[in-house]
């Protein structure tokens, strides 16, 4: 905040400083713009901007890196936690953050996900779940609900035939590595102060050199859900939520302490 | 081995765990302590404890060209099996050394020269099988002279390594030990 | 124990490779086991602790080239290892590097392929090497050592030659050169990666600088072809400077035999055979692979009357051979597939009658 003498005027919302003053191509109504904004006023808080490396994904959020006032590097599909143990390991004093969406994390990056959060990797993850692929036209996600209508499940996901959908959260609260897991949802202005709080407490995990780090964002895709934006929310709210729990999952004790 | 000019391609088979390995590695060091070229390769297969190994060390004078042995001036072989594997990777002038504690039957060849030495019993004899490879090797050598035993005793001071120092000793006498054997087998007339 | 430098030792080819990228400054390794190259893994992991670097056992090929884009993109000297399967795994890694812009070197131990293959030594990932290997308009750097010493050699520079172009480079082995041991002469000096020039393009934090973004997608396609050319006059550059080869009892030969590796050692035997019975056959032998010798062989195609390839592939190297002689003279082809290597007494059979040719 900044007052400039002699006036009554102050600034009260202003661009954080972590991003680029630049016009985003997300689509109207969705999250990822709120996602953002959440990741660069904490990123302003704990003053981590020149400091920062981010990493890009593929998917709807592949031009991250024209937006994050950071060094980015832009990955390939599924491999951005590879490329953070990457960065991170030989340069352990960089904040190392990525930012992915469900098919790249939880489909062709499994692997890298696991594997990096069982080595207590201490990165941090970003991972926005809206159970649908968005850029290439909105065909199924492993997170994709079961019954849920997309453009490869075109009679709604049949278990059966597709499988089940990956709960990210719950599969790597099976691993001693993670220090912070939580899943938030950005759907009302309650649920974006929470999940700051725990993109917040995510950061805070990588910088106290406590291990892996992963906050799963539950977002709406109004374009590929084919619905407005309010209802769109209100749709997360009653059937996401309903099977992706809000919650923390792990909190290290490194963590707790700040209470 | 002044001046004149040396190639000698040896051939080291056994099953895992009989020291085919490290006798190749006692012979490449020495070979390299006296200035020669070497190349020292293991056979390539999927490491299996018990299964068939083998190696080939080439000493020369002169710069290696193929590391690939196809037909072997000397052949030691620690087992029937190996023998059985490779016995026609021979050259038709070259040598069997032969481990005749496990060897049974003798190749059908009558161009090469053959040397039978019973090194699992003399080793036993010596306390400690595991020096087989070493009395094989000091019989190769005294037949075919290509390292000193000298360069081989230093050769096992390099390799040993920290806390297997004792066995340095008990290694000099196996090598001495096959020296004397082909002596005598060269008397025998065997 | 430390190791000695300066004299003659024994090493394996694999672990030369492993030692010179520790001497090159390499301090981040990132590989998955995969016979025939598993001593060098194993040699990181027992001395990259000594010099403070990083090694990981990735979880998959995959992750572990991208590891190393990770490391690069931060600007330090990374490396990765494989053999041929695993090799096909790295290719888009391969390519996000070489279209980011960043250095990395990777060695190939070949196996006989294609598939799972077997563990024994081949020449056959010489296209998916020296052509690109991966999707996209670039090309890997590739060089190809004869010796456990020539790997060593080449590895180091390789690190040099891939911040020079900032591109990926990859030293070819095989199975046979990697395993083996032969005596080594390890250089006194060692680079301090602290002495390295300085990588401004890094992504290490943007304090007091512009941010820097480490990127392969052009939306447009004139920003693509702009970074494509880019990439092209570096190649063009590397043609000038980079080309290495080496030619033995090539003086007076009527036949040249080219090959690479472990084809050109038994192919040195063949030739020296012949040489000793009256035969004037000589060895070219390309070390960069791309770049490519084709002046040298051109010039050579002008001097003797045929040409053999001897390659352990059915017809890959062969191919730029032919390209590079452009007809001058005929160009034969012994390739050999599956792990089979070749006895100079083979060659040399290859070698008789085609000197019976050329003398008609």
């Amino acid at each position: 905040m900044s007052m400039e003498e002699g006036t009554r005027t102050s600034v009260l919302f202003e661009r954080p400083r972590a991003l680029e003053p630049v016009r985003m191509h997300y689509c109207p109504g969705c999250t990822h713009g709120i996602v953002h904004r959440l990741v660069a006023e904490v990123m302003d808080e704990l003053d981590l901007a020149e400091r920062a490396v981010g990493i890009a994904s593929v998917g709807c959020a592949v031009f991250a890196y024209n937006y994050f006032a950071c060094d980015m590097v832009e990955a390939a599909h599924g491999r951005a936690p590879a490329v953070a143990v990457g960065v991170k390991r030989v340069r352990p004093d960089l904040f190392v953050f990525t930012y992915q969406g469900d098919g790249d994390l939880a489909a062709i990056g499994i692997a890298e996900t696991i594997h990096a959060a069982a080595r207590a990797d201490n990165i941090s993850i970003v991972f926005v779940n809206n159970a649908v692929f968005g850029m290439t036209g909105g065909q199924m996600a492993p997170t994709t609900l079961p019954g849920m209508k997309t453009s490869t499940t075109p009679y709604g996901r049949d278990p059966k035939a597709a499988g089940n959908p990956i709960r990210v959260c719950e599969l790597l609260s099976a691993l001693d590595g993670p220090a912070y897991l939580a899943r938030v949802s950005v759907t009302n202005p309650q649920r974006v102060r929470e999940a700051k709080r725990a993109i917040r407490k995510a950061f805070e995990a990588q910088l106290k050199g406590l291990g892996f780090s992963l906050v799963e964002v539950l977002s709406t895709c109004p374009t590929r859900w084919a619905m407005p934006p309010q209802k769109a929310l209100k749709w997360l709210d009653d059937n996401m939520a309903a099977y992706y729990p809000i919650k923390e999952f792990v909190v290290a004790e490194g963590l707790l302490e700040e209470k | 081995m002044s001046g004149e000019r040396l190639h000698h391609e040896v051939l080291i088979a056994g099953f895992g765990g009989q020291g085919v390995v490290l006798a190749g590695q006692l012979l490449a060091n020495a070979a390299l302590a006296e200035g020669r070229e070497v190349v020292w390769a293991p056979s390539y297969g999927p490491e299996m404890r018990g299964g068939p190994v083998h190696c080939t060390i080439i000493v020369a004078s002169q710069r290696i060209g193929s590391p690939e042995v196809s037909l072997a001036d000397s052949l030691l072989i620690m087992d029937q099996a190996s023998l059985d594997r490779l016995a026609h990777r021979v050259k038709p002038e070259g040598l069997f050394v032969l481990n005749s504690s496990l060897v049974r039957a003798r190749p059908e060849n009558d161009t090469c020269e053959m040397l039978s030495i019973p090194a699992n019993d003399v080793a036993e004899e010596l306390g400690n099988l595991r020096v087989a490879n070493v009395i094989m090797l000091g019989a190769f050598l005294e037949k075919r002279p290509i390292v000193s035993p000298e360069s081989v005793e230093n050769a096992m001071r390099l390799l040993a390594g920290k806390g297997y120092e004792h066995l340095i000793a008990i290694n000099q006498q196996a090598l001495a030990r096959g020296a004397e054997l082909a002596r005598e087998a060269d008397a025998d007339g065997s | 124990m430390a190791i000695r430098r300066g004299e003659r030792i024994l090493m394996r080819g694999n672990e030369a490779i492993a030692q010179a990228a520790l001497d090159a400054g390499c301090r981040a390794y990132f590989g998955y086991p995969i016979t025939p190259q598993n001593q060098i893994p194993e040699y990181f992991a027992a001395h990259m602790p000594e010099v403070g670097g990083v090694f990981i056992q990735a979880e998959s090929e995959v992750a572990a080239i991208n590891m190393v884009y990770g490391a690069a993109a931060a600007g330090v000297r990374a490396m990765t290892t494989s053999s041929s399967p695993g090799i096909s795994l790295k290719q888009e890694g391969l390519s996000y590097m070489a279209e980011s812009e960043l250095p990395c070197v990777v060695v190939n131990i070949m196996r006989g392929g294609s598939g799972l293959g077997n563990i024994a030594p081949a020449q056959a990932d010489y296209f998916q090497a020296v052509k690109g290997g991966g999707h996209g308009d670039y090309r890997t750097l590739v060089f190809a050592g004869w010796s456990v010493q020539e790997l060593y050699d080449l590895t180091r520079d390789s690190f040099d030659i891939a911040d020079r172009y900032r591109n990926p480079v990859m030293v070819l082995g095989d199975a046979l050169l990697g395993q083996m041991m032969e005596p080594i002469i390890l250089p006194q000096d060692v680079i301090d990666p602290d002495d390295l020039p300085p990588k401004p393009w890094a992504t290490n934090g943007a304090k007091g600088r512009p941010r820097n973004i480490i990127n392969s997608l052009y939306i447009d396609p004139a920003d693509l072809e702009q970074v494509n050319l880019r990439l092209q006059a570096r190649y063009d550059e590397a043609a000038r400077r980079e080309v290495r080869y080496a030619g033995e009892h090539l003086e007076g030969a009527r036949l040249a035999l080219i090959a690479y590796g472990t084809a050109a050692r038994v192919s040195i035997s063949a030739v020296e055979e012949g040489r000793a019975a009256g035969l004037p056959v000589g060895l070219f032998r390309p070390i960069s692979l791309y770049p490519f010798p084709s002046r040298e062989i051109a010039a050579l195609a002008e001097q003797v009357e045929a040409i053999l390839v001897v390659e352990l592939s059915l017809g890959q190297l062969v191919e730029d051979v032919r390209l590079a002689v452009e007809g001058r003279c005929p160009v034969h082809l012994y390739g050999l597939s599956g792990g089979i290597v070749p006895t100079p007494a083979e060659v040399l059979q290859k070698i008789e009658p085609l000197m019976a040719e050329t003398r008609a």
